[in-house]
Parts: C-alpha cells; sequence; structure tokens
C-alpha cells in the first residue's frame, strides 16, 4: 500500500502541473484584464501596473516565473525586504551566513486587494473553510447515510416514503433559500442562534446544517439505492438464511458493502466543500476562501485565481487518494495494482 | 463596532436585533414599506450618482443627432423607476445629480432637461430618418445595446427595449456581457448604446459635465463632441462665482441631454437606510459617515 500511496502522489505532482498550466493559459485568454474598470484608467497608469505586475512580460516567462515562486526555495541574506512582494509561507532562518533566511513557496499578490497577498489567504481563510467544510460533510453523512439506510432496508413503508421526501426536498431546495430561511426561523424569529459569524460552537449550526443539508440528500439517495442493490446478492440471503438478525444483516452485511458508490462521492464533496462554498460563506458572512473563487474571476485576479484553483485541486487528487484506499478496506478483494 | 457584509444578511441582523443601523438592498424596500415598524425607522437619502446610458456617435445611426434625441424623449423615466428599479430612485432630467455642488436643482430649474414624450421622439425619429435618407424605422441599421451583467442592468435594458419598441416601433438587441469584459470594451469599443453611469471623484459639477463628457475625456467613451459645450464647461471651471456657475452648468446640461442628447440619464440612485430609535445620528450626503457624531440615547 505504501507504493501505491507513493504513486499517487507523483502522479498528483503531475496533474497539479497540467491543472496550472491550462488555468493559466485560460485565464489569460478571457478578454478584460485586472485593471478594467468602469472608469478607465489612463494607459501610463496601465503600463507601470502591468510593469510592476510582470504582465508585460510573455505569458511563458510569466508562468514560468509564477512556477519558480511557489517551487524553487530562495536564500535571502544581509538586509531583507519586507515588503508583501517577498512574502512566503515557509521562512526558516538559517543559522549561516549574513542574516541568512531560507523562503520557500510564494503566491503571488492579490491585484485587488493590495495588502492581503495570496500567502495571506491561505493563513487565514483557508482554514475557516476547511473546517466549514469538513463539518458540513460531517452533518451530511450523520444525517443522510443513517437515513438512507433506513429507507432502504425498509424499502415501501413510511420510513422509506419519509426518508426520501426530505432527500428530495434536501436535494430541489437550493442551499440559497435553505440558508436564508434557517437563517430567519432560527437567528430573527426565535432568536435561538446568533445569525452571522464564525468562531463560537452556536455560530457554527446554522451554516454546517445548511450546507450539510443540502448534501445529506445526495447521501441519502445513493445510500438508499445502493443497498437495495446489495439486499438481493446471495450472500446476503445466505446470511439471513443462517439464522442472523434482520438487523445484523445490515448493518454488518448490506452496510459495508453498499458503501463504495457513498464513498464515491464523499470524496470529491470533502474537496470542494472543503475548498470553500461562496453561498454559505456569504450569507452567514463567514471569513472562508469561496468568495475568492467567484470575485477573482470576476476580477481577473490571475495570482489569486491560480492560488484557489490550485487548493481546490490538490484538495481533490488528495480525496481521490483517501477515497481509494478506503476502498480497500471496504472491499478487501479490491488490489492496489 | 463596524462590520462588513452583504446587504440582504444585513438585514437579517438588523431584524434580529444584532445590528443598529444598515444600508438596505433595494430589493426589500417594498416589504420595508409595508411593514409599520421598520418603515418608521427607514430614511431615503438621495445619493451622488448618476445613472445613465450613452449613444456610440461614432457608430451609426447615432451620429444622428435626431436618432439620438428621438431615443432618449422615448424613455418613461419615471415608469422605469416606480415598476422597474423600484428603488424610490428620482428620474433624471440632466447628468449631474442635484445633490452635487454647483449642480441644476430640480427647484430652481422646473423646466430643464428632458422628459419623456412620445410625440417628440417620433418626431424627431421622422427627422431623422428623413436626414439619412431612409423611408421608415425597418431601415435603420442594427441596433444592439450593451452593459455589463447584473440584475438591474438586465432589467433596465429590457425596459428601454420595451419602450422603444413601443414608441418609436424600433426593435434593438440586448447583448449583456461579463461585467469585467464589458468594462474592458468601453474605451475602445463602446456598443451603440452602452451603459454610462458616473459617480463623483469630488463634489463638484466639474467632474460630471468637464472632466467626463468634455469632447477630449477619457471617459466620454461615446465620444460626443460640441466645441460650445466645452466652451461652457471650460469658463464654468474658472469662475468663482457660484451663481454664474450654475447657470453655466444649468445651459450645458440642457445642450447635452435635450438639445444634442449626446448621453441619455435614466435616473439618480437614493440610499436607504434603516436605523434603529435609540440611535442618534447625522446623515452624510457625501457618503462618508460622521460617525464620531453618532450616540446611543435612551
Amino acid at each position: 500500500m505504501q507504493d501505491f500511496i507513493i504513486r499517487r502522489m507523483l502522479w498528483m505532482v503531475f496533474v497539479l502541473l497540467a491543472v496550472t498550466l491550462i488555468t493559466f493559459f485560460l485565464m489569460h485568454m478571457v478578454p478584460g484584464g485586472p485593471f478594467s474598470s468602469e472608469k478607465a484608467l489612463p494607459e501610463s497608469t496601465i503600463e507601470q501596473l502591468n510593469k510592476k505586475y510582470h504582465l508585460d512580460d510573455p505569458l511563458g516567462v510569466q508562468y514560468l516565473k509564477y512556477m519558480q515562486d511557489i517551487l524553487i526555495p530562495v536564500i535571502m541574506t544581509g538586509q531583507q525586504q519586507k515588503s508583501l512582494d517577498h512574502e512566503y509561507l515557509i521562512t526558516i532562518d538559517l543559522p549561516v551566513g549574513d542574516n541568512a533566511t531560507l523562503r520557500w513557496v510564494n503566491f503571488g499578490p492579490s491585484y485587488k486587494s493590495i495588502s492581503r497577498p495570496v500567502n495571506d489567504i491561505f493563513r487565514e481563510n483557508l482554514p475557516i473553510s476547511a473546517q466549514l467544510g469538513a463539518l458540513g460533510v460531517l452533518v451530511a453523512a450523520v444525517i443522510g447515510i443513517p437515513l438512507g439506510v433506513l429507507a432502504g432496508a425498509k424499502r415501501n413503508t413510511a420510513f422509506d416514503y419519509a426518508g426520501m421526501g426530505i432527500a428530495v426536498l434536501g436535494v430541489s431546495v437550493p442551499v440559497i433559500i435553505m440558508a436564508p430561511l434557517l437563517q430567519y426561523v432560527f437567528g430573527v424569529w426565535l432568536g435561538w442562534l446568533p445569525v452571522t459569524g464564525w468562531g463560537e460552537p452556536k455560530q457554527m449550526i446554522l451554516p454546517t446544517f445548511a450546507l450539510g443539508f443540502s448534501q445529506s440528500a445526495v447521501l441519502a439517495r445513493l445510500t438508499r439505492a445502493s443497498m437495495l442493490q446489495v439486499l438481493h446478492e446471495d450472500y446476503i440471503r445466505t446470511a439471513r438464511s443462517k439464522g442472523l438478525s434482520e438487523r445484523r444483516v445490515v448493518l454488518v452485511h448490506v452496510l459495508k458493502n453498499s458503501m463504495i458508490p457513498v464513498v464515491t462521492v464523499i470524496g470529491p464533496m470533502l474537496a470542494y466543500l472543503m475548498a470553500g462554498t461562496f453561498v454559505v460563506e456569504t450569507i452567514f458572512v463567514i471569513p472562508g476562501m469561496g468568495k475568492f473563487f467567484v470575485t477573482s474571476i470576476t476580477g481577473r485576479d490571475y495570482p489569486v485565481i491560480m492560488g484557489t484553483i490550485l487548493v481546490l485541486a490538490i484538495f481533490l487528487v488528495l480525496a481521490n487518494v483517501v477515497v481509494d484506499v478506503v476502498y480497500a478496506w471496504i472491499d478487501p478483494r479490491i488490489r492496489f495494482t | 463596532m463596524i462590520r462588513f457584509m452583504d446587504n440582504p444578511v444585513q438585514l437579517r441582523e438588523y431584524e434580529a436585533g444584532n445590528m443598529d443601523a444598515i444600508f438596505v438592498p433595494i430589493s426589500e424596500l417594498d416589504r420595508i414599506r409595508a411593514d409599520s415598524t421598520l418603515n418608521a425607522e427607514l430614511s431615503i437619502v438621495p445619493g451622488l450618482c448618476s445613472q445613465a446610458w450613452g449613444f456610440n456617435t461614432q457608430k451609426a445611426p447615432f451620429d444622428n443627432v435626431h436618432i439620438r434625441r428621438a431615443f432618449s424623449y422615448a424613455v418613461d423615466r419615471q415608469s422605469l423607476v416606480d415598476y422597474v428599479t423600484k428603488g424610490g430612485e428620482i428620474p433624471a432630467r440632466w447628468y449631474t445629480p442635484p445633490s452635487i455642488s454647483m449642480a441644476p436643482t430640480l427647484e430652481d430649474n422646473p423646466d430643464l432637461g428632458i422628459e419623456y414624450d412620445p410625440d417628440i421622439a417620433q418626431q424627431e425619429l421622422a427627422l431623422g430618418l428623413e436626414e439619412l435618407g431612409l423611408d421608415s424605422a425597418d431601415d435603420l441599421p442594427s441596433i444592439t445595446v450593451v452593459f455589463g451583467n447584473t440584475e438591474t442592468l438586465s432589467l433596465t435594458a429590457q425596459a428601454l427595449q420595451v419602450m422603444w419598441e413601443e414608441t418609436l416601433d424600433v426593435r434593438v438587441e440586448l447583448s449583456g456581457l461579463d461585467t469585467t469584459t464589458y468594462w474592458s470594451t468601453l474605451e475602445e469599443d463602446a456598443g451603440q448604446i452602452f451603459r454610462a453611469g458616473w459617480c463623483p471623484d469630488y463634489n463638484d459639477a466639474n467632474n460630471y459635465l468637464r472632466d467626463v463628457m468634455r469632447s477630449d475625456s477619457i471617459y466620454n467613451y461615446g465620444r460626443w463632441q460640441s466645441d460650445e459645450f466645452d466652451q461652457l464647461v471650460d469658463e464654468a471651471r474658472l469662475l468663482s462665482d457660484p451663481d454664474k456657475r450654475r447657470a453655466l452648468y444649468a445651459e450645458a446640461e440642457q445642450l447635452m441631454v435635450v438639445e444634442e442628447a449626446g448621453t441619455m440619464p435614466l435616473y439618480w440612485p437614493i440610499t436607504a437606510m434603516l436605523t434603529k430609535p435609540y440611535v442618534s445620528r447625522t446623515y452624510s450626503t457625501t457618503g462618508f459617515e460622521a460617525y464620531w457624531k453618532w450616540d446611543i440615547t435612551e
């Protein structure tokens, strides 16, 4: 299994390189630039800005500079600049040399938020989004999977109809309606929970529930469908004929075997949610990374676009690796080839 | 404490009692006015910006002044504000909002500026067609209205499309672009009709009239030229007597908006705010609130 993981990590590097290449050239192909505004800037100002951010270099050179800033560590000695342009994620003081530091990983500045380079976005906003996302998926799994199991095990009974009814509700009512509704009911009318913010456990309840409920519907339906399929398998009939209780049959034998499609979906779901959800974060005023995905594209903020896409890609690839490992645990027949 | 959040979310926090003074999203104004408690706490303040749509005078048929005037007269600005934007905005008769210093005001100049008049619109269209040597409105080249794709602008563009079809029998095409893409087209290649609002850099009509609409301004995306207008605004810029300046700017507005239809102002936006009754506050006319003068009273 170690071999498998190492091989997948190497693939990840290759995938990420491809992602950065494609994203970089795609984003420069879109008309408009970071300095397009309704009130046009004078030519000379735009020229100066382009020079400062190296936007007048040929695209290939810009791409290589970007990758160099991320991948290649730099040793700085002597009097060092403390400006935001030289802001790195990893700074290690070296014992040798004249005030030497090793610096590594600079994702670039933000053209729109000048005092906030992309590194700051990762340091401050990403952990919050990751928290929200992880909790959201947890809520989705805790609500969705049991609901699906119940609906599948007790097919065509009240449990099934109720469970699937709730699932259809969750899938049809988008988060952008569910979230304000929850805000009004629990925050304004009943006043039980705070309306916005993030940090205290009380503030975390509504956003994670709003996020989790929409996703739980997907998991519930998937679990139910998968369970129904497994219930017809021969080995389940064998288990029943051995005299096992229905509960044991369902919870021990059926459940584990029906988890493969569910795990397949949870992996990417976790990655997407951890990278930031725009709607929930805006409505509940959570300082996460979601808004940067949207505002960077409309504002043509190239380093932020690259940074956010890279984060999403890394999460997705990692999630897929974990899902593959979990497959082998669920179904021992799957070998790591 | 100052918090930054989207307008609809501000309203929910206000209703929950967690915020004391907020800006109100225009879409919620109907509901707020209907609620007696909230209505008492609502205040509407005229803004400083101008919502206008421009004509590209370098593209046919808007190189012809009569066609421009026809289109401008055919817009029912009061209906636009009442039924489309619904925010209590003020229908604009000229370009510079009256809240800007030195701009003409509605009280002093009740007859200044442009107003909806379908008869004049149709007359001007006929004159324009005659000058261009065309028989009917169907012979006009195809006209595209270009704008950045936000909800308000999209609704406004559709309303304009309907108005022009009803009054002038001309059907324009709408082209809603991604906002940043739209902005990047403005300088070089503005559409035949394009959205060209303005918010002030400083509180003087000079900003609106000379900085933006003078023939050589880079913000004059429609490239409307008028020596007489340039002279008026140049002169007004150098004078110090406020009455003389106001008179000159009023004349300039009449020339630009009515006689030449160099731009087509639609309305002057407002700012709607809700304030809890226990807050004693000032209302800024410049957009910068003097927070240090506010207080909580019992």
